[in-house]
C-alpha cells in the first residue's frame, strides 16, 4: 500500500513537472485530487504514466466518468486493479 | 494538343525498369503504344455503342503502355489499384480527343473522392528540359494515385527513365533504388525519414529529390541537403482537390508570405481564419463541371478553394499547420497532430513520429504518440519490455520535456510509447488512424 502510493506520488510529481503544475505540499489520503495541483489534463498524463509504470489503465475499464475524490481512494482503486496478479 | 504519345516520340533509350529488373526502351514503349492503340481504335469502331472495358496491370511497364495507348483515344480513363478502365465512342476518329482521366484521392483524412482530371491539368506541373532526360527515377508511389502518376509522367514525358521500386519493405526499396542507380526520387516526408536510416541511402548520389504529401519540416529538409549536397531539394506543396499545387525548392520549411500577394505558377494564394484558399489558373469552375456530380470542391465568391489546411505565418513565411479536419479535440482545444510529430521529429533521439488521438472519459479525446528512436536503438526490439528499463523511461521523460518547451500546455502529449517500427499507408504517409 505505501509502496503503490509512493510510486502514484512520484508520478504525480513528475507529471506535475512535465504539464507545468505546482502540487500542493503535504499531500496525504484526504488530500481532494482537483486540489493537489493537477488539472483534467494532468491527470490524464498521470493516469497514462501508471499504466506504463503498472501496465494497467483501471479507468478505462470502470463505468466511472470521474475520477475518484481523495488521493486515498485514487490509490485504492489501483490497489484493487492490481489485486488479482499479485 | 498533341497526344502523350506523339508527345514522346524523338525520346530513346531507357524508358522504364519494371520491378523485375526488365529494361523497356521508348522504342519499344511507342510501338506497343501504338499498336495497342490501333487494337482499341478499332474494336470501338465496330461496335455501335463505343468501347468500354477494363485492362488488367500487370507490371510498371504494362501501365504506361496501356495509358499511351489510351490517352487522347479514349474519354475517359479511371484509374484503380490493378486496372485501367476505359470508355471509348464508336466513333473514333484519327483526330484526338480530350481524355477525362478519374483519380481517386487516397482519402488519408477524410473519404477517398474521384477527381476528374484533364491531360492538361494533370501535366501542368510536369518539366521538360533536356538535361532532365538524364534522370533515373525511383517510383515508390502507387502509379494509379496522383502522386505516382506525376512521377510516371515527369519521367515519360521528359525522356527520363522510371524504375519501380514499390515492391517490398523500406529496406528492399533501398536495396532496388541502389541496384538501379536511381538518381531522383519523390516521396513522402515519412517515406524520406524511413529511407535516410537505410545503408543504401548514403551510397546513393540523387541529383533531385522532392517531397509532397505530408508536411516537409525543417529538420528533414537539413538532413536532405546534408546528405544530398549537390541534389536539388524541392517540396511540393498540391491539392489533389484543386488538381494544382506549388513547389519549394529554397530547402526552407513553408513558402514565403509574399506568394500571398505576388502568387505562384499562376495560383493565387490567400489565408482566411488560418486556413489556405487557392486560386488555381483554371478556375475552379471547370474543375466543379468535371466532377459533374460530385461536388467536392468548396469555393468562395472569387473562385478560391478551400484546401482545408491550416496555416501559420511568422518570420515572413507561411507554415502548414496540418489538415483541418484532422484536428484533435482536447476539452475543446484543437490539436494539430501534424504539428505535434514535427516538434517531436526536432528532438535528436527520435527518427520517426506519429500522434493521434484516443478517446477519453473526461478530455474527449487525448493526444497519444508512437516514436521510433533513431539507431542504435533501432536495431533492437524495442517492446513492452525495454520501455520499462531506465533508459526509455528517461527518453520519455526527455521528450516530454522537449514537448513542454515547444508546444502549448493542451498540445502536450499524454503518453509517448516507444515503438520499433511505424507502419506507412499505402500512399507512404504515417497514418493516423
Amino acid at each position: 500500500m505505501t509502496d503503490l502510493r509512493d510510486t502514484i506520488l512520484d508520478s504525480m510529481r513528475q507529471v506535475a513537472l512535465i504539464s507545468d503544475c505546482t502540487l500542493v505540499d503535504d499531500i496525504d489520503d484526504d488530500t481532494v485530487l482537483l486540489q493537489s495541483g493537477l488539472d483534467s489534463l494532468g491527470f490524464a498524463m498521470l493516469v497514462a504514466q501508471l499504466e506504463e509504470e503498472f501496465n494497467v489503465d483501471p479507468f478505462s475499464e470502470m463505468e466511472l466518468a470521474v475520477y475518484p475524490r481523495t488521493l486515498g481512494e485514487f490509490v485504492s482503486v489501483y490497489q484493487s486493479a492490481l489485486q488479482p496478479s499479485e | 494538343m498533341n497526344s502523350l504519345l506523339a508527345r514522346i516520340q524523338t525520346y530513346s533509350g531507357p524508358a522504364v525498369v519494371t520491378h523485375d529488373g526488365r529494361t523497356i526502351s521508348y522504342e519499344t514503349l511507342k510501338a506497343n503504344a501504338s499498336s495497342l492503340r490501333e487494337t482499341y481504335r478499332n474494336a470501338a469502331m465496330d461496335s455501335d455503342d463505343g468501347l468500354s472495358g477494363s485492362e488488367a496491370i500487370t507490371d510498371l511497364a504494362h501501365f504506361v503502355t496501356t495509358l499511351l495507348a489510351l490517352e487522347s483515344v479514349a474519354e475517359q480513363i479511371t484509374f484503380t489499384p490493378d486496372a485501367l478502365s476505359y470508355e471509348l465512342p464508336s466513333n473514333v476518329s484519327r483526330s484526338t480527343i480530350a481524355t477525362t482521366w478519374f483519380i481517386q484521392t487516397s482519402g488519408t483524412t477524410g473519404n477517398p473522392k474521384r477527381i476528374a482530371h484533364t491531360t492538361s491539368s494533370i501535366c501542368s506541373a510536369i518539366q521538360i528540359k533536356p538535361h532532365l532526360s538524364e534522370l533515373r527515377w525511383a517510383l515508390t508511389y502507387q502509379p494509379h494515385r496522383f502522386a505516382g502518376l506525376q512521377v510516371v509522367l515527369q519521367g515519360i514525358l521528359s525522356g527520363a527513365c522510371t524504375i519501380d521500386c514499390l515492391r517490398g519493405d523500406i529496406a528492399d526499396k533501398s536495396r532496388q533504388m541502389l541496384n538501379e542507380q536511381v538518381s531522383a526520387l519523390s516521396a513522402t516526408p515519412s517515406f524520406w525519414r524511413q529511407f535516410l536510416l537505410t545503408e543504401p541511402s548514403h551510397q546513393l548520389a540523387f541529383s533531385r529529390v522532392s517531397l509532397g504529401g505530408e508536411i516537409a519540416d525543417q529538420p528533414l529538409l537539413d538532413a536532405l541537403v546534408s546528405r544530398y549536397p549537390k541534389a536539388k531539394i524541392f517540396h511540393i506543396y498540391a491539392s489533389t482537390e484543386a488538381g494544382v499545387g506549388f513547389a519549394v525548392s529554397d530547402g526552407k520549411a513553408g513558402f514565403p508570405e509574399q506568394w500571398l500577394e505576388t502568387g505562384v505558377n499562376g495560383i493565387r494564394l490567400r489565408v482566411k481564419e488560418n486556413i489556405l484558399w487557392l486560386k488555381p489558373a483554371i478556375t475552379a469552375d471547370t474543375v466543379n463541371r468535371n466532377n459533374s456530380d460530385e461536388a467536392v470542391v468548396h469555393t468562395d465568391e472569387n473562385g478560391y478553394i478551400n484546401t482545408q489546411d491550416a496555416v501559420s505565418i511568422s518570420h515572413h513565411r507561411v507554415f502548414f499547420k496540418g489538415r483541418d479536419n484532422g484536428v484533435i479535440n482536447v476539452g475543446g482545444h484543437k490539436v494539430f497532430p501534424e504539428q505535434v510529430e514535427s516538434v517531436l521529429l526536432s528532438a535528436e533521439q527520435i527518427a520517426l513520429a506519429r500522434v493521434y488521438s484516443k478517446p477519453h472519459k473526461i478530455l474527449g479525446q487525448i493526444v497519444i504518440a508512437d516514436v521510433v528512436l533513431l539507431a542504435p536503438e533501432l536495431d533492437e526490439p524495442v517492446g513492452e519490455a525495454t520501455s520499462k528499463t531506465l533508459s526509455a523511461k528517461q527518453i520519455q521523460m526527455a521528450l516530454m520535456l522537449h514537448c513542454k518547451t515547444h508546444l502549448n500546455r493542451a498540445d502536450m502529449p499524454t503518453k509517448i510509447n516507444i515503438v520499433p517500427t511505424l507502419p506507412l499507408s499505402d500512399s507512404g504517409k504515417v497514418s493516423r488512424q
